[in-house]
């Protein structure tokens, strides 16, 4: 059974059975932004600009002490 | 205060609450009022996530913290754009897929009903009582800094918050938080601009910097593994990641802003923005607390910030000591302004060893100073313990209040007023949406949805008048409130605990 069943109950959540979280289909059917074609590269766009949010902070630092 | 800078004031107030009643009207269903009929775009999910997080006390301190203690608290966020990324791949989906008002609902399908009620409570307890600080701090500072009274301070903001909040449900407070958020920014930036504008003539926004680097408030990154250290890369890359994914995973304050997304598409778009623009807003509010610290090398500042405890100090037995102390504190700040004449000139010469001379001895004229505060510091705790000595939350009040022009102050407190209201607003409607989804319907009630709304709008009522009723009692709490604090940060990581082993 890979299919999530709840149902409301007298105004309560009753949940037969819930799969574990891995066997929900994952990603999801909706696209990405089409600009940026996939979700992975959008999650490494956040991710890069961490990296360059760090790097700018450390020259900064150097640039001003 | 003068009579624009109360209608300015007064009128960002008041659009605030008629937009937000405006946006909120016709609920009449529960999914409408908890989370706007899931209809939501991704610029209004990011606004609302970043207006819930960033309080009143936020934009207060934060500029403090950074006059004292240079922007190394930028760290403290760089675990957030990580935590954005992983809370898009695993929790969006699954809470979206699931159609969940709560993310406690998600709980009983995975364990059990007592498992959901007890994360449901937890955040009840917490949340409920931090709501009442969310108001409190910001009125305690408005009070001290411009006489205001506190208790009618705190009922003016409770009440605004729960006319819109209550009437219109999710889709009232996410809008008033787009609204509010654009308040902060203006004044923030206007507040930055004006800083630097009040600057010398013969200082530039470079000199500024450069002035502020060489006394240490532009260390912004620490790389070295000190566990002693409260702030550096790897406790906010380590510690600040989880943190943040406890807050935006199990807190529904922030929860209920993205469930409201109108696909998965949208609500993980407001998170990843969020992750995108929380380090550089945060950055550019401290780097506005560095700028202060800069004017106020050419302008002698307070010894000591908070004028509360300085009157309890005066009115005691070291009252002698004090007033020493502030005699020594303003000539050596005249000293420390020259020094930092002498070290713009030697930049502005371009000879090397004569702005390292001038460095050294602007860095000597700085820690005497300090020193002195930190004597200020130690008679101040002496005095009135419950201070704490600490000022960091009206070093940036002050200096709105004392020096910039009419109109201005009333805009940079509507924006004080917007961050406590619009982080009050989201988080009584997520307390109102936890009471009817994890504990009402629980009861095993059969009721339309009509009745639903109206058990949600008492109930958002109920916690707001809780809020405002704790925010009033707050100031007799004393040290309990570090207790309150201690107590939610105990409850984050028990929640969390109990999400992972579900994730």
């Amino acid at each position: 059974m890979n299919k999530a069943r709840m149902k409301e109950e007298g105004g309560r959540l009753k949940a037969s059975f819930i799969p574990h979280p891995s066997s929900l289909s994952i990603p999801p059917s909706e696209p990405p932004p089409p600009v940026l074609r996939s979700w992975r590269n959008l999650y490494l766009l956040v991710l890069g600009a961490l990296v360059v949010d760090i790097l700018l902070l450390r020259l900064f630092t150097g640039l001003f002490s | 205060m003068s009579r624009l800078d109360w209608c300015i004031l007064g009128g960002a107030l008041a659009f605030v609450v008629l937009f937000g009643l405006w946006k909120g009207r016709g609920r009449k269903d529960a999914e409408g009022y908890i989370l706007s009929s899931r209809d939501m775009r991704w610029y209004t999910i990011c606004l609302s996530i970043m207006a819930t997080q960033a309080s009143a006390i936020t934009f207060l301190s934060v500029p403090g913290q950074s006059y004292v203690d240079g922007l190394r608290f930028i760290q403290f966020y760089l675990g957030l754009p990580l935590a954005m990324v992983v809370l898009s791949v695993t929790v969006v989906p699954i809470f979206h897929r699931l159609k969940v008002y709560t993310a406690y609902e998600y709980l009983e399908g995975r364990f059990d009903g007592k498992t959901r009620t007890l994360a449901a409570l937890l955040f009840l307890i917490q949340r409920g009582l931090a709501v009442g600080l969310t108001i409190f701090a910001p009125a305690m500072v408005l009070s001290v800094l411009l006489g205001w009274n506190i208790h009618l301070n705190i009922a003016i903001i409770g009440v605004l918050v729960m006319i819109y909040t209550v009437t219109g449900g999710t889709k009232a407070v996410s809008w008033a938080q787009s609204y509010q958020m654009l308040i902060i920014t203006v004044g923030m930036v206007v507040a930055g601009v004006m800083v630097v504008r009040q600057l010398p003539a013969q200082v530039s926004l470079g000199d500024a910097l450069h002035v502020a680097g060489a006394l240490g408030k532009l260390k912004a990154i620490d790389t070295s593994f000190d566990v002693t250290n409260r702030y550096n890369l790897w406790s906010g890359l380590i510690g600040g990641f989880f943190l943040m994914l406890s807050y935006f995973g199990t807190d529904q304050s922030q929860v209920q802003r993205y469930l409201a997304g109108s696909s998965i598409t949208q609500s993980r778009m407001g998170l990843l923005a969020n992750g995108l623009l929380k380090v550089p807003m945060q950055f550019l509010i401290l780097l506005l607390g560095s700028l202060v610290f800069v004017f106020y090398q050419f302008v002698t500042p307070p010894v000591f910030f908070n004028p509360l405890p300085v009157q309890r100090v005066k009115a005691g037995p070291d009252a002698a000591v004090y007033q020493r102390i502030e005699r020594d504190f303003e000539a050596a700040s005249r000293d420390k302004t020259a020094s930092v004449q002498v070290f713009i000139a030697a930049r502005h010469s371009g000879n090397a060893a004569r702005e390292a001379a001038a460095r050294d001895s602007m860095r000597a004229a700085q820690a005497r100073t300090q020193e002195l505060r930190n004597q200020a510091i130690t008679v101040v705790r002496r005095a009135d313990p419950s201070s704490g000595g600490n000022d960091t939350n009206y070093i940036f009040l002050s200096y709105v209040l004392h020096s910039l022009p009419i109109g201005l102050i009333g805009l940079v407190l509507a924006a004080v007023f917007s961050a406590s209201m619009s982080s009050m607003s989201a988080e009584i409607n997520a307390l109102g949406a936890t009471t009817l989804v994890d504990l009402w319907r629980r009861l095993g009630r059969k009721q339309s949805e009509r009745q639903e709304v109206w058990v949600s709008r008492i109930s958002t009522f109920a916690w707001g008048c809780f809020a405002i009723g704790f925010a009033e009692y707050a100031s007799r709490l004393g040290s309990l409130i570090e207790a309150v604090n201690i107590l939610g940060s105990l409850f984050y990581g028990t929640i969390l605990g109990i999400f992972l082993v579900a994730f």
